[in-house]
């Protein structure tokens, strides 16, 4: 199907470090983050609110990073260029 | 008068579909009137429309009834068949939730959300995945959360997990858990192989974990988490990476090498085509069912006579190929969908009323049934009395392709189970079928003891 992809502000590259980085802080948080309970009435919702607010907040840092990071490359390669073409 | 309201329409406040005069209608309420303002105002069901992601409407006066005091009355386009998500094979699944998140992407771009990610708000037009529920927006709210996470986890992520990484037949869990399979149930079904996935680790182990610690109204967050714009494309995009990452190859089962191992000669293939192509014609239909489908050879027949087909068949693999090739070669016609015909799609949901039978969608104008009666006779041990009429209930024109107890393939089937069939043969097949139809034509397929039956149903 002739779709417009999606997720172009992700780089193409999965790069593995930065999965399990995204894995460990995303499990780091919900641990330390979240208090036990006891059920009750069930609230279907919250838990996934929760959930990912935490989520989305290392995934957009994650995502701020790489685009921080592509500038300072782009920055870095452009600088070499050009002393290069002198 | 009052509207003749749909009873799959009742969870939204926003608005509900109705018929009149036999019209599908879309009731806009005027509680919803901001969000639907900024839908057709703001461009974003402008962009849906030219990018086929979201079915058209046009808006149309109703002073009738319980119409009034409507924000709007919308008719949208017609769709030539409803599917649900539990008859879709691991592709079409996979679309329509990449075809959910597109959506999404494109609404964030123009300051509007999915307040609802349900798999059963995607139908199939025309080969591709579109979003039916023209009331699925609303004005994003800066700092608001994606408040259907869960539910595209639910309805779309977790089956497709199940499907790709446990069994192809998993997708049939969605039939039983119409709110979409539980993250808490994908996740122990996924067991271990949730720790080699991190789309499965986080968005439905982890997931699931955080509902089960707040699922006690006692333990609520203190206040509203807020979600930068920045980390909820953050959270598309990982979902997006997800679901386009994962993969199932269909190969290996019986019917997906159907079509290299049926064992007709080519000239008993050929003269079935040309048979079972006369007969379509003949029948000048809008809408087939093949039911066994396989991967849609001759599907491709009656869509090839300008008719809309559905090709059913139980097996996901030869669906899931049927579907490839309609995906590959753009075919527009065919909507491959996976169904055992012997424990067909039933009605669900509340009251029964909320998802339509097998039946409840019919008839079709013609119903094939090729090399199938066999299955169902020898194989469910149904007779043919009972086939007969389930065939008459489906399809007003009956092409079907009787299979002697010598063939091969039935002998095949009986291999290795006691002939208990005493009455299957010919003269009980017609005998049955004729209580129901009446035959127009019976053509012996030569280099074979088949034989192919044209009928139509008493009764039109």
């Amino acid at each position: 199907m002739s779709r417009p992809t999606i997720g172009k502000t992700v780089a193409p590259r999965r790069l593995t470090i930065v999965r399990i980085v995204r894995v460990l802080v995303v499990l780091g948080a919900i641990s330390l983050g979240a208090p036990q309970a006891a059920h009750a009435y069930i609230d279907p919702l919250s838990g996934s609110i929760v959930f990912q607010a935490l989520l989305a907040g290392v995934l957009g840092a994650l995502l701020t990073i790489r685009r921080w990071w592509a500038t300072v490359f782009r920055f870095v390669r452009a600088l070499f260029t050009r002393v290069a073409g002198r | 008068m009052s509207l003749e309201r749909v009873p799959s329409s009742f969870r939204d406040p926003s608005g509900f579909l109705f018929r009149h005069d036999g019209v599908l209608h879309r009731f806009v309420a005027s509680s919803y009137a901001t969000h639907y303002d900024a839908l057709m105002q703001g461009g974003l069901y402008h962009e849906l429309i030219v990018a086929k992601l979201l079915v058209p409407h046009e808006e149309t006066a109703l002073e009738d009834g319980d119409a009034r005091g409507a924000h709007r009355i919308i008719v949208p386009e017609p769709l030539p068949f409803v599917s649900y998500p539990y008859e879709w094979c691991f592709s079409e699944l996979k679309a329509a939730a990449l075809c959910t998140l597109e959506i999404q992407m494109r609404a964030l771009a123009q300051g509007m959300i999915l307040k609802d990610a349900s798999a059963y708000n995607i139908q199939f037009s025309r080969g591709q995945p579109i979003l039916i529920d023209t009331l699925s927006f609303e004005v994003y709210r800066e700092g608001a959360p994606w408040i259907a996470y869960r539910q595209f986890c639910e309805h779309f992520l977790a089956p497709l997990l199940l499907m790709a990484r446990v069994h192809a037949d998993a997708g049939r869990l969605l039939r039983e858990y119409l709110d979409g399979v539980p993250l808490e149930v994908a996740a122990q079904v996924l067991g271990g192989r949730a720790l080699l996935s991190p789309a499965a680790l986080i968005h439905v182990r982890l997931h699931a974990r955080s509902i089960r610690r707040y699922a006690d109204t006692a333990a609520a967050w203190p206040r509203a988490p807020r979600m930068s714009r920045n980390g909820l494309t953050a959270l598309i995009d990982s979902l997006a990476s997800a679901v386009r990452g994962l993969e199932w190859r269909p190969a290996g089962t019986p019917w997906a090498d159907y079509e290299r191992t049926h064992g007709y000669t080519p000239e008993t293939l050929e003269a079935k085509r040309a048979l079972v192509r006369d007969r379509i014609l003949a029948a000048r239909p809008h809408t087939v069912w093949d039911l066994g489908a396989n991967t849609g050879e001759f599907s491709r027949l009656a869509a090839s006579a300008g008719a809309e087909v559905i090709a059913w068949d139980a097996d996901p693999a030869a669906v899931e190929l049927n579907y490839r090739r309609v995906v590959g070669e753009r075919e527009t016609a065919i909507l491959p969908l996976v169904m055992d015909l012997a424990n067909p799609s039933p009605p669900l949901g509340w009251d029964l009323r909320e998802r339509m039978s097998l039946p409840e969608r019919g008839p079709a104008d013609v119903v094939l049934a090729l090399a199938l009666v066999h299955h169902l006779a020898i194989g469910h041990n149904l007779t043919f009395d009972l086939i007969a009429e389930g065939f008459a209930r489906l399809g007003k024109t009956l092409i079907v392709e009787y299979v002697p107890k010598d063939d091969p393939q039935a002998q095949r089937l009986l291999r290795s189970r006691e002939d208990i069939f005493t009455r299957y043969d010919r003269e009980t097949f017609e005998e049955a079928f004729r209580r129901f139809s009446r035959v127009t034509a019976c053509d012996a397929l030569p280099g074979s003891g088949r034989v192919l039956y044209a009928m139509e149903r008493h009764g039109g």
